[in-house]
């Protein structure tokens, strides 16, 4: 028997949503060439195979190798984690407005990795700072999905979130006056604001394994998200273990986005903006949403990046300055919509 | 043979009972139909039946085997649960929905075999829901949506279908038409069991009644010996005017015909 129109519609869908993924993948390429090429000394990029090939000591290729490649590569990490996490955030608690940044997973791992800054652990080895970002992460991840699994409502939820991001704002306030050092605390102050700049392959190798595994944690969730779009009765009747699903959202998220956060500071609204950019592109569903906001989170925040270089005399602007110019707004847009829906 | 068998099941909610001691036998080709007052407990049998409700007391059996010894997985494929108010978060298509009932046979929606997509093409066509196969959900009535759970249910080809009123939100002739087919289901060599609380429609599809009230079952059997004046009059404490006013009557006096 072959198959009639109306049973296409899955297949067609999944094509368009594999057609959206290759155009990120084109757009991540593109931001990426630019993100090496563009900055107090613009490059041709055709001259960028010859700079980025091992054993060329001029000092531009020491830019691009050493401060421009980085950078671009954290970008991506923490684009893609930002974004992956916010769709798969948004899949488990259903609701279009988790995100790390809002619900408080980001304010923690941030209170936690100043903490270590604060208490000198952070040098006792390179580790302990996206270590204490992870902790902090799973905390504000598990009390989030404790609520969610008490069928807590979007605003409950919503609230929960303002209750742990101001906990933790005031608690992050509280160590940056008690740090004795003015420099310290300055320091504190502009990680805090999310930033790529200054960030060498030390950071990179340091956020890569946990990154990785997070991603691989959050990827494994599709089929149980696309079930949890019918409820948690039916899905479970559909074979989701939902107590597992729960648990891979949970330290998947923390992994990802604690360490993210442990070496980029706070960079909000990724996971907000990308997975409701492109969930119409996907057919809505939660679970082909996961690889298309990783790309979509990555090529967001190469963007973003890209825009911190505009030079201003004061200096560079901090990429989650730029991310919450872009998304604030949007958040406002969503919660106005949602209450005239 | 008993494809599906409670036996002295108990579920408590803190500490009140609310199902207690429940004995039930569900065999290949039967339909049969639970009613009862609100509250009397059929919603938490049915998800006890479901495996979705944790057991106090007693055992659910599939073919004979204890649910407890049973992998989801393999619970999901030989056993279509139907919620009481089925939920849809996200606007997917109409055909994306009834797809996820394959989940249980490892198809993911992008990715239908041959049996998949002919099963969801199977269950659209019989809930009448091929015009509108590539609508989002959220621009459906009650009606359509209420349908589209149908389809997904029957995309799932279960061996047991556990289905909690699964007509409510429907107008009559869709009423009709969805018994028709879980009756189907149970003509084929599948077995259901049905939440109802249409008395008449319990009457006139079901082979075998179990009539609930707080936690128990008070009455078994076909349905002329569960809905008589008396039994009707003392569990839903209505008049016994009422089964000749709601249409019970005609509905056991067709069946007997």
């Amino acid at each position: 028997m072959s198959a009639s129109l109306p049973v296409r519609v899955p297949r067609a869908l999944a094509r368009y949503a594999q057609a959206t993924s290759l155009l990120l993948v084109l757009a991540c390429g593109l931001l990426f060439i630019a993100a090496l090429c563009l900055g107090p000394v613009p490059l041709d990029p055709r001259s960028l195979p010859q700079l980025l090939a091992a054993g060329s000591e001029q000092p531009l290729a020491i830019v691009v190798r050493e401060i421009r490649l980085p950078r671009a590569l954290l970008a991506v990490l923490v684009g893609a984690s930002l974004g992956l996490a916010g769709a798969a955030l948004q899949g488990l608690l259903r609701n279009p407005l988790a995100e790390p940044g809002i619900v408080g997973v980001s304010g923690l791992a941030a209170l936690a990795a100043v903490l270590c800054f604060y208490t000198g652990l952070a040098g006792v080895a390179m580790w302990v700072l996206p270590l204490s970002g992870m902790l902090g992460a799973l905390g504000a991840v598990a009390a989030l999905a404790l609520l969610a699994g008490r069928h807590a409502s979007i605003h409950t939820l919503i609230l929960a979130g303002v209750a742990i991001n101001s906990l933790a704002g005031a608690l992050t306030t509280l160590v940056l006056n008690l740090t004795p050092n003015p420099f310290a605390a300055y320091e504190i102050f502009f990680w805090l604001l999310g930033s790529l700049a200054n960030r060498s392959f030390e950071h990179v190798w340091l956020v890569l394994p946990f990154t990785l595994a997070g991603w691989a944690l959050l990827l494994g969730t599709a089929r149980g998200l696309d079930a949890l779009s019918l409820g948690e009765d039916t899905a479970a009747s559909l074979g989701v273990d939902l107590a597992r699903l729960r648990r891979r959202v949970v330290l998947g998220t923390a992994l990802a986005v604690g360490s993210a956060v442990a070496v980029t500071g706070v960079v909000g609204f990724v996971g907000l903006v990308v997975p409701h950019l492109l969930r119409p592109l996907v057919g809505h569903r939660p679970g082909a949403l996961l690889g298309t906001s990783a790309l979509g989170g990555a090529a967001l925040t190469l963007a973003a990046d890209l825009g911190t270089r505009v030079p201003l005399p004061q200096g560079e602007l901090k990429l989650g300055v730029v991310t919450a110019l872009i998304g604030a707004p949007f958040f406002l847009h969503l919660v106005l919509r949602g209450r005239t829906a | 043979m008993n494809v599906l068998e409670a036996r002295s099941l108990g579920v408590t909610r803190g500490a009140r009972s609310v199902l207690d001691s429940i004995d039930l036998q569900l065999a290949c080709g039967e339909f049969v139909g639970l009613i009862g007052p609100n509250g009397a407990g059929k919603t938490t049998l049915l998800r006890a039946l479901a495996g979705l409700e944790p057991l106090a007391a007693g055992s659910v059996h599939y073919d004979g085997t204890p649910l407890a010894a049973l992998a989801a997985s393999a619970r999901a494929r030989w056993c279509g649960y139907h919620a009481q108010a089925p939920e849809l978060h996200w606007p997917l298509a109409v055909a994306t929905i009834v797809a996820l009932g394959r989940l249980p046979h490892g198809a993911r929606p992008e990715r239908l075999g041959e049996a998949d997509r002919a099963a969801v093409a199977r269950a659209l066509a019989r809930t009448e829901l091929d015009a509108l196969a590539a609508r989002a959900g959220d621009t459906l009535s009650g009606g359509e949506l209420a349908r589209v759970h149908i389809a997904r249910l029957l995309a799932g080809e279960h061996r047991v279908l556990l289905a909690d009123e699964p007509i409510a939100n429907l107008d009559p002739r869709y009423q009709l038409a969805i018994m028709g087919l879980l009756a189907e289901h149970a003509a084929g060599g599948g077995a259901v069991a049905v939440v109802l609380h249409d008395l008449a429609i319990a009457a006139r599809y079901c082979d075998r009644l179990l009539l609930l009230d707080a936690g128990h079952i008070v009455a078994a059997g076909p349905p002329q010996a569960v809905l008589t004046p008396v039994q009707v009059a003392r569990t839903f404490g209505v008049g016994e005017d009422y089964l000749a006013s709601s249409g019970v009557m005609h509905a056991l006096a067709q069946r007997t015909a």
